[in-house]
C-alpha cells in the first residue's frame, strides 16, 4: 500500500503572492491591536502591501494579495462569513475595482498616494453600501459618512506616502526634477 | 526620608553636561538641529513622493470631505412643529408665529410654547418632567416627548434629519 501525497505545482509568482499576503496579514494583526474610537475606522496598513504589489507586479497579483488577506485575516480573527468579513470583502472588492482604473492614470502625474486615497474612498463606499443594504437599512448611517471619509483621506494619504517611500519613488522623482 | 542617594546616580550622569559649558552648548545645538536634520532626511523626501496629480487628488478629496460634512451634518433649519397626542398628530404649527398651545393628554394638559422660531414644552403634568427640562428645541429633527402624558413635539424643516443612530 503506497501513500500518495498531493503536490500542487506552484510557480515563483505564487510564492511571491503568498509571501506578500503573509506580510499583509501581519500588518492586519498589528493594526487590530491599535484601539479605534469607532468600529470601522482603521488605518488599513495592509493596503500598503496591496499598493506596492500593484505597482510592481500588476493588478492581478494585487487582487490575489488583497483577497487572500481578507479571507485569511477573517480566519485568523474568527469572523469568516460574519458581517465583518463581508464588510472588508466589499471594501476590498470595490477598492480593487477602482484601482484597476486608477493604475492607468499617467504615472508621471499620479503616484501611489492617488491610488491609495482613491482606494480608501472606494473602500468606505463599499462598506457603507453593504451596511446600508444589509445590516442597517436606515438613512441614519449617512451621519457617519463624514467621519469615515475623513479617516479615508488621512489614512489613504499616510498609506500612500509609506508605500511610495518603500518603492523609492522619491529618488526617481528628484532625478526627474533635477535634469 | 532621604532621597539624595536615589538621585545621586542621575546627577552624576548629567553633571558633565552641566559643568562643562561646551558640552552643554553642543547638546543644546544638537537638540535644535536634530529635528531639522530629521525633516530634511525623512519628511522632505516623503513629501517629494507626491506628484502634481497627487496634490490634485488630495485637494479634491479634502473638498469632497468638507462638502459631505457640510451637507450631512448641517442641522436643517426648522420651520414647523408637529405636536402629537396619543400617537396622533394633534396640530402642525409654523414656528414663525409666537404662541402657546394647550394639548390635552391622559394626565392633563401640556402647554407648548413657540417663541423666536423655537419650541418647548413649558408645562406638563408628567411626574419626572423630562420633556420640560429638555428646554428649547431649535433644529429640525429635535423632539421632546412626554411619555406619561403621551404628548410630543417634533421640529421639521426642509430636509429630514435623523433622531437616533445605532451601529
Amino acid at each position: 500500500m503506497n501513500i500518495q501525497s498531493i503536490r500542487l505545482q506552484t510557480t515563483s509568482e505564487d510564492h511571491h503572492i503568498a509571501r506578500m499576503a503573509a506580510v499583509a496579514l501581519g500588518l492586519t494583526v498589528l493594526e487590530n491591536a491599535i484601539p479605534s474610537p469607532l468600529p470601522g475606522v482603521k488605518p488599513g496598513l495592509a493596503n500598503i502591501i496591496t499598493l506596492i504589489v500593484l505597482a510592481r507586479f500588476g493588478w492581478r497579483a494585487a487582487a490575489w494579495v488583497s483577497l487572500l488577506r481578507v479571507v485569511a485575516g477573517s480566519l485568523l480573527f474568527g469572523n469568516f462569513l460574519a458581517p465583518g468579513f463581508f464588510l472588508s470583502l466589499a471594501g476590498a472588492l470595490l477598492s480593487l475595482f477602482v484601482l484597476a482604473f486608477a493604475r492607468h492614470l499617467p504615472a508621471r502625474w499620479f503616484g501611489p498616494v492617488t491610488h491609495s486615497v482613491l482606494a480608501a474612498f472606494a473602500h468606505i463606499a463599499g462598506q457603507i453600501t453593504v451596511v446600508y443594504l444589509w445590516l442597517i437599512p436606515h438613512a441614519g448611517i449617512a451621519y457617519l459618512i463624514p467621519i469615515f471619509a475623513t479617516a479615508a483621506l488621512v489614512f489613504g494619504t499616510v498609506n500612500g506616502l509609506v508605500a511610495a517611500r518603500f518603492m523609492g519613488i522619491e529618488r526617481v522623482f528628484k532625478n526627474q526634477t533635477k535634469f | 526620608m532621604d532621597w539624595t542617594p536615589a538621585f545621586a546616580g542621575v546627577t552624576d550622569l548629567i553633571r558633565p553636561f552641566l559643568n562643562e559649558k561646551r558640552t552643554f552648548v553642543k547638546s543644546l545645538v544638537m537638540c535644535t538641529l536634530w529635528p531639522m536634520f530629521f525633516a530634511s532626511q525623512e519628511i522632505l523626501p516623503t513629501l517629494s513622493c507626491l506628484k502634481p496629480g497627487d496634490y490634485l487628488t488630495l485637494l479634491t478629496g479634502a473638498l469632497c470631505v468638507v462638502l459631505l460634512t457640510l451637507k450631512l451634518w448641517h442641522g436643517g433649519v426648522a420651520d414647523t412643529a408637529i405636536i402629537r397626542s396619543g400617537g396622533k398628530v394633534f396640530r402642525e404649527v409654523p414656528l414663525s408665529r409666537d404662541q402657546q398651545i394647550e394639548v390635552p393628554g391622559p394626565l392633563g394638559i401640556s402647554i407648548i410654547t413657540i417663541e423666536k422660531l423655537r419650541a418647548r414644552i413649558s408645562s406638563d403634568p408628567s411626574p419626572r418632567q423630562y420633556c420640560v427640562r429638555q428646554g428649547w428645541l431649535q433644529q429640525a429633527g429635535e423632539i421632546a416627548v412626554c411619555l406619561p402624558n403621551q404628548v410630543s413635539v417634533e421640529l421639521t424643516g426642509g430636509q429630514k434629519k435623523y433622531d437616533s443612530l445605532n451601529y
